[in-house]
Parts: C-alpha cells; structure tokens; sequence
C-alpha cells in the first residue's frame, strides 16, 4: 500500500509543475520575466508542501486528492490571472496564502465537527446574519449589491454564509431524519409533512427571494435554495420534498420576472443575446465568442482576446480559460471539479455518523451548484448568474472560504481511519 | 539579435503545449489514484458481504471485551450483544458499572441490519468513542473501543 501523503506530495508537484510552466510561458510572450512573479509561484507551491508536510506530520489520514486537485485549479487561476490582469495577481497570491493557513485551521478544528451540532441554532443564525447583513448594509460594487465594506477590508458574506448554512441545515435536518420520513399527511397526490417540519425550507425560501429582489444577486439565491431542497431530499430520501421546493421557486421566479425589470433583462439576453449584442448582452456575447474561437487547443496563452470580456477575472474566468486553453483546457478544469465533487460525496457516504454524513454532502452540493451555475452561465446554457468559480476566480472570500470548506470536507474524508487501513 | 528571438519564440511555443500536456498528466494520474481506490473499495465491500456482519451474526453474536475496568469490579470480562443491551449503573442494565461517573442509564447497544448501533442516553460525562465523545447513534465497527466512565470495552463483531 502506497502511502497517501506520498501519493498527495507527487500530485501537488506535478500541479507546481503545471503552475511554473503556465507562468513561464506567460511571461515569456510578453518577454518579460518579472522575477516577483516567480518569487510569489514558487511561494505558493511551497505553501502547499508546507500544508502537506503538516498534515503528514500530525498524521491525518484523510483524502490525498482534495488538496492536489485544489492546488491545480489555484495553479490555472494564478496562470490565467496573471494573464488577464496582471496588477491582481500578488493580491490573489496572498489570498491563496490566507486561504492555506485557513485550510490548517479548518483541519484542526473540524476534528471535533460533532460537537458543532450542538451549536445548530448559533451557525444558522450567523449564516443568516451574514446574507442578511449584504441585504441591510451590502454595497454595490460592479452590479451585484452584495459587498460588505469593513474600514479597509471587503467582503462578500454570502460566500462565508453557505457554509454556516450547511452545517445548520446539517444538524437540523439529521436530527429530525425520522420526523420528514415519517411524520406525513396526505393531500391527493401529495405526500406532505407535517407544516412544522417545512418551516425551515419555507424560511431558507424567503430569504431565497429576498436576496432575489433586494440585491438582485440571482447566483446566491439559486445556491441556497437548491442547498436546502437537495438537503432535505437526501435526508428524507422522499421526492415530493424537490417537486414542491421546485413548484415554490418557479412561482417566486414568476412574480419576480413580471415585476423587476432587471430580472426581465436576465432571462431575455439569455433567451436571445443576439438581439442587443452591444448592449445589455455585450458580457455573453463577448464570452461566446472566446470561447468559440478558442477550438479545440485553444489560441494559447496571450494570443487570444479574453479580455475584450468584461469582469472576465471573477465571473468569466472559465471564458478566458476556454479561449486560451480551449476545449481540452476547459474540459480538464471541469474533469477537475467533476473528481473533487466525486471525493466530497465520497467522504460522506464513509462517514458513519449521520452528521458528518450530511455535512460532507451539502458541501458538496454547494460546490457543485456553484460550478454548475457559474459554468452554465458562461457558456449560455443557464440565465447568467453573478458568482464566483471555486479555487480558480479572483476573490478573497471565495478562495478563503473554499479554502476552509474543503479541510472540513478533508477532515471528515478521515473520519475514523478508513484510509490508513 | 534574431536567432535569440527564433529560441525565445520555440521555447515559448513548447512551453504552450507543454502546459497542457503537463494538465492532462495530472489528470491521468489523479483518475489513477480513483480507479485504484475504487477496485479496493470494491474488494472491501465484497469481502464484508461474505464474511462480514450479516453472516456471521447468525453464528457468533458480536460481544464486548473488558479492555480497561480502571478501579470498578464487573461481572464478566466479556459480554454478548444480544438484540438491545444497556450500560449504566442501574440494576436493571444489561452491563452493569458501578461507577459515580457513570449515569443510571448511560447508553444503549442496538442491533439493526446494518449492524450494530452504539447510543449516548443523555449521559452526564459522555461516552466516548474511540476517543471521541458521541452525539448520537453511531454504528459500530470491529476493534471500536467504547469508553464509560472509567471502563473502556472492545467491540468485537
């Protein structure tokens, strides 16, 4: 049997590879090689060894993919960053660091993750508190009002909040597993529980909404909401549960689509971009054509035009990806996300208490929908949504707070030595 | 200088598809590492069908071993885990501890098809579980090692 930090250590330096390489021949198009830059790479790849030779050192068992797969897609963002924006690319560095020592912490603190279950009633409330604070206080930088500007700090709660979301949702719905499976009444068809036992997904509704409305952020109200229902089906394990949550947000989408011009404006230029392709669906427009001329191998680095894209480093990153690297750089980040996610449900189903179970898979989920949501919107298959690519977009609370979700989700793939065996 | 630009501009074209050759490696050796730990997953999961709890349940029934009884006098040094067995200072307990660390009903052993499930009845100072302490039911596995009070017990099934 292999060793597995042996096994992560070769992984993270082929991805340190990967990040060298990309750098290089970024910087040499430019020909131009900012010894900084490189300084602050080799900085990075250290910083994930680090991690590595502590992990191994305190000897934690847990899956040897996460933080591999985590530094390739940190490797492509800083590649594509630097890219794209050069003057972001030490700030992001430094993220990256913030968010490796967060990673450690999240570890170590997410040993004694039953005992959070104790506390259910004080996440939810913080995770709630936090999208709240957006809606009441938020800023609006760059369309979405869903900036909290603290003195010199920013930063986008609802990125911190899923995760308070998850553990809550977690610990309430494990609890009450029997009550949503058994506690029902019949009403023709359908198979309801008991109203009390709803109550949090109408509230997680709500507050769905409100975030529609107030801040026009789309991308996080999606997220919660499909957190919440996909929690409770898998919980319940009873479909009726997806259909009303579904039936509950077609009606929401409905009322707001009638009544707020600027979700009309959403769905139209995702319906039919071409009709105003200078305008108001300039953004789509702009990424459908990178990505499309992009091919198959792409233009390569710094011979395509990502940047004609606006907001291309957060949003639309995966744009510029699929313009420079083409269709096979596009298809591995996806194969990427595809394999973390895979490990995370992973993680969950050998994981022996009912707790951890479900909070490894509503991480999961919300990593999943996430990637979804965002992907599908660049590439037109989904009304745009404004949030961030885990691991890859420029953004401080989201590499920080995907930092921090993926070593819980590390430390409950250890969960009673299953890989040391 | 035109030859140092011809190098320049090859090194930089090598390194363009260098970078993604270097992904797709990656790739392969990660979807390596998954397709190994699935086969063994696999193994694993045959291994215990075929003699694992269900079948042996029918013969031999799980027991806990006394690993540890600190200061505390037992009964026995090993005890049968029949249906549903409690552990707690009360006389009408299954396994009984004599310990003031130790609640009237302390906690619960049940079995189900999956196995066997290990509960805290509400106890004051907790049972712990391989070392930590548990917040509801959780299975059992082989080799568990079940602390109460001052008394740690094995679980063998």
């Amino acid at each position: 049997m292999i060793n597995i930090r042996q096994l992560e250590r070769n992984l993270l330096v082929v991805a340190g590879i990967i990040m060298l390489n990309g750098i290089l021949a970024v910087s040499l198009a430019h020909e131009f090689i900012d010894y900084q830059v490189l300084g602050a790479a080799v900085l990075i790849f250290t910083g994930f060894m680090m991690v590595n030779a502590v992990l191994c050192k305190a000897g934690h068992v847990g899956d040897p993919l996460f933080l591999p797969l985590a530094a390739v897609l940190v490797g492509l963002g800083l590649i594509t960053i630097l890219r794209i924006k050069p003057e972001l690319f030490m700030l992001q560095v430094i993220w990256v660091s913030v968010g490796l020592g967060a990673f450690v912490v999240s570890v170590f603190l997410s040993r004694r993750l039953e005992q959070i279950a104790y506390f259910k009633y004080l996440c939810g409330f913080i995770g709630v508190a936090l999208l709240l604070s957006a809606i009441v206080f938020g800023v609006d930088i760059g369309g979405n009002k869903n900036w909290i500007i603290m003195g010199p700090i920013r930063f986008q709660p609802s990125e911190f909040a899923k995760i308070f979301i998850v553990l809550f949702l977690a610990a309430y719905l494990s609890e009450r597993r029997e009550l949503l499976t058994l506690a029902t009444k019949h009403y023709g068809p359908f198979v309801l529980p008991h109203p009390r036992f709803i109550a949090p997904l109408i509230t997680v509704w709500s507050i769905g909404m409100l975030m529609f409305i107030l801040q026009r952020d789309m991308g996080a109200a999606l997220l919660y909401f499909g957190l919440a229902i996909i929690m409770t089906y898998m919980v319940s394990g009873r479909f009726s549960y997806v259909i009303i949550g579904m039936s509950l947000f077609l009606i929401g989408s409905i009322i707001c689509y009638n009544f707020y011009s600027h979700i009309q404006v959403r769905v139209d230029i995702w319906l039919n971009p071409w009709s105003d392709p200078s305008g108001r669906a300039y953004q789509i427009v702009q990424s459908l054509f990178a990505l499309g001329s992009g091919g198959i191998i792409g233009s390569g680095l710094t011979y395509g035009f990502p940047t004609m894209i606006p907001e291309v480093h957060t949003d639309f990153i995966f744009a510029a990806i699929g313009e420079e690297m083409g269709l096979m750089g596009a298809g591995a980040v996806i194969m990427f996300y595809i394999i973390m996610i895979y490990r995370a449900f992973r993680a969950s189903m050998l994981s022996l208490m009912p707790f951890s179970m479900m909070v490894a898979a509503g991480l999961a989920v919300s990593m999943a929908l996430q990637t979804f949501l965002i992907i599908g919107g660049v590439i037109k298959f989904f009304p745009l949504t404004g949030i961030t690519l885990p691991f890859i977009s420029y953004g401080g609370s989201s590499i920080v707070s995907n930092f921090i979700l993926l070593g819980m989700l590390f430390s409950i793939s250890e969960v009673r030595g299953y890989n040391a065996k | 200088m035109p030859n140092k630009g011809l190098v320049l501009n090859i090194i930089g074209i090598i390194l363009q598809y260098s970078l993604l050759g270097l992904i797709y490696y990656f790739l392969s050796k990660v979807i390596k590492s998954v397709y190994t730990d699935l086969n063994q997953f696999g193994q694993r999961s045959n291994s215990s069908t075929k003699n694992g709890i269900n079948k042996s349940d029918l013969h031999k029934p799980a027991k806990l071993l006394v690993v540890d009884s600190g200061h505390i006098k037992l009964t026995q040094t090993s005890f049968f885990l029949e249906n549903t067995i409690y552990l707690g200072r009360n006389e009408q307990n299954g396994i009984i501890i004599d310990d003031s660390f130790v609640s009237h009903e302390h906690a619960s052993i049940n079995k189900d098809q999956h196995g066997y499930w290990l509960t805290d009845l509400h106890s004051t100072n907790k049972t712990y579980l391989n070392g930590q302490p548990i917040a509801e039911a959780t299975l059992l596995k082989n080799d568990d090692l079940i602390k109460i009070g001052a008394v740690t017990f094995s679980f063998k099934g």
